[in-house]
């Protein structure tokens, strides 16, 4: 190590693990997630984010039940996981799997561990379950009833609040606002985002995907750090394309469209900040006005209804 | 969502991409081999050629070959047609004439095959020309790649998710002779037999209407006044078109159209890359009796 000015805050490295999983094979799986956290590792990675669902696949239909894992199945997932990924003590890593939870329901998980600390840090149960068109989440699983936040505390002293949204939790305004008033750094957006419309330069689902992203991650004043897979499940391919967007809106990393990557992108605090005072949107917010205003429409729509 | 006059266009390279990728995700997870072999059964049409173009693209042209399986009736130029396709990919052939299995299973029944009902007839000949591919991929093991709507005999359907106006697109990028995609497409059953003869509109027509009911989600009278609206070519009778593939829905009573009447052939179907923002059996997911 150089020298270090010990007042420069240290930026947080992140790695989204762009990668191609195999319906319902964990062990394969288990292997692709290791190969990337130890690429991730050499890269300095302090924190790898991966697909949703990345452990199982994503349309698992009605096999569903032979992925699901209880809280002592995902711990011990966890252990495979970090022997596998030799997982330091000071990365942190998040990665999709279907929970089953001792009251027997089951969620579409997404698990943030801290090196090989058995117990997760922070799972979120995506509230979203697409079941239109061609999905059918809700069909097989249950929703979540929450978006909180956690304070991750790097190695050096520095803490991001991080949260997550799960591929449609981040089509739903509400989660974002959510996100806002919590005060997030930092969300992850995990998803198994389907390709489809091929009318112009870029597939349609990346341009959809990309202008909220990026809207969002200036409304929110943080970044936003999408890691979505590729490959092919029977007749849907996931596009890739993971990126990191700034506070001000820009992609600052982005990674390949329908191939297996892994995009590293350095996140400053000092760019939070600089946005946030020049674009002061979060503390200008009006809280009691939104929350007295939202809840007065809603009753004026039941009742309307 | 789209203006529906845009959704026929694609870009083509992207579509590339995705069913390049089709096909080698297919052979892999089928025979979990990286690269696998492909049979094509090629008609000397456009649909089979870009489906050859595309597996050759995929997995090399050592590991595709193509089956010319014509009956005594067929088109000389259909044959020319597909050999134009061999020739510029580069890929291993055979030739079966299928007139004597065709007309054997007629002789089995003590019939004449020069007697028998057309459309049956012609549906003998599709389905012997798929035991022919069949036995040859279990010969050179292989697997069978398909091409459009209905013919679910194959592994996969690579083609099903695209229109035909958007195929020719593909067809102009990817590099299929030039009249192979100008040609009229037909089943080559009988003698200058079209496709756009049998339905009684274009292909530009009938995708037209198609995009706006199936992805689009529009009804019955939004899309005519849509298409009278926006489309140039008044030359086409929309009312006609709509009426006749969309079928007709009054107070008093309602005729199911083409597309709702087609509708059983189109489950049980191979896998079919999802392309469009409609995929049959993905999305797109109507009663097969609808009206009926």
């Amino acid at each position: 190590m150089g020298d270090v000015d010990p007042l420069m805050e240290r930026p947080m490295r992140i790695a989204l693990a762009q990668i191609d999983c195999r319906l319902g094979n964990i062990p394969a799986n288990l292997a692709t997630h290791g190969e990337a956290l130890r690429s991730a590792r050499e890269a300095a990675a302090d924190f790898t984010l991966f697909p949703e669902l990345s452990l199982t696949g994503y349309r698992l239909r009605s096999s569903i039940n032979r992925v699901m894992l209880t809280d002592d199945e995902l711990q011990e997932m966890t252990r495979r996981l970090c022997d596998a990924g030799a997982l330091g003590a000071e990365q942190y890593a998040a990665f999709g799997c279907v929970e089953l939870s001792p009251r027997a329901v089951v969620y579409n998980t997404t698990l943030l561990i801290q090196g090989c600390a058995p117990a997760p840090r922070f799972r979120h149960r995506k509230v979203y379950l697409p079941s239109y068109g061609m999905f059918e989440e809700e069909r097989y699983m249950h929703p979540g009833d929450r978006f909180r936040t956690l304070d991750v505390l790097l190695k050096d002293g520095e803490t991001w609040r991080i949260g997550v949204l799960c591929c449609e939790d981040a089509w739903h305004d509400s989660a974002w606002l959510i996100m806002q008033a919590r005060g997030v750094d930092l969300v992850l957006v995990p998803s198994a985002s389907p390709g489809r419309g091929v009318e112009n330069e870029r597939l349609g689902s990346q341009q959809s995907w990309h202008g909220i992203l990026r809207t969002q991650a200036e409304f929110c004043g943080c970044y936003v750090a999408h890691c979505n897979r590729v490959g092919f499940e029977d007749d849907i391919h996931f596009w890739g394309g993971s990126a990191v967007f700034a506070p001000t809106g820009e992609i600052v990393a982005e990674g390949k469209i329908m191939g297996p990557d892994l995009v590293l992108c350095d996140l400053d605090k000092r760019v939070l900040t600089r946005t946030r005072v020049a674009t002061p949107l979060i503390a200008d917010e009006n809280w009691d006005l939104t929350l007295r205003e939202l809840r007065l429409a809603r009753e004026e729509v039941v009742r309307g209804d | 969502m789209q203006d529906p006059r845009y959704l026929l266009n694609i870009n083509p390279e992207l579509v590339r991409r995705i069913l390049v990728e089709a096909i080698r995700h297919t052979g892999e997870a089928i025979r979990g081999e990286a690269v696998g072999r492909w049979v094509v059964n090629l008609s000397g049409g456009l649909d089979s050629a870009i489906v050859a173009f595309l597996a050759c693209e995929a997995v090399g042209p050592e590991n595709v070959r193509a089956l010319l399986l014509p009956y005594r009736t067929s088109m000389p130029a259909s044959r020319e047609d597909a050999m134009r396709v061999v020739e510029a990919l580069g890929i291993g052939y055979q030739v079966y004439d299928i007139t004597a299995a065709v007309d054997g299973l007629y002789q089995s029944k003590a019939d004449d095959p020069y007697a028998a009902n057309k459309r049956a007839k012609g549906n003998v000949m599709a389905r012997m020309r798929m035991i022919f591919g069949y036995e040859e991929c279990e010969r050179w093991n292989a697997l069978m790649l398909g091409t459009i709507w209905g013919d679910s005999a194959s592994a996969l359907n690579l083609i099903a998710d695209l229109y035909k106006t958007q195929v020719r697109q593909l067809a102009r990028n990817i590099g299929v002779p030039q009249v192979i995609v100008d040609k009229a497409p037909s089943a080559d059953l009988e003698p200058n037999q079209t496709d756009e003869s049998d339905i009684g509109f274009s292909y530009y027509a009938v995708d037209s209407v198609l995009v706006r009911f199936v992805d689009m989600g529009m009804l019955p009278d939004e899309i005519k006044a849509d298409l009278w609206a926006t489309q140039g070519d008044l030359s086409i009778d929309w009312d006609a078109a709509v009426d006749k593939l969309c079928g007709v829905a009054t107070d008093a009573a309602m005729r199911p159209g083409l597309v709702d009447i087609m509708e059983y052939k189109r489950r049980m179907t191979p896998i079919v890359p999802k392309i469009s923002r409609a995929t049959i059996e993905l999305d797109y997911r109507p009663p097969k009796q609808w009206g009926r």
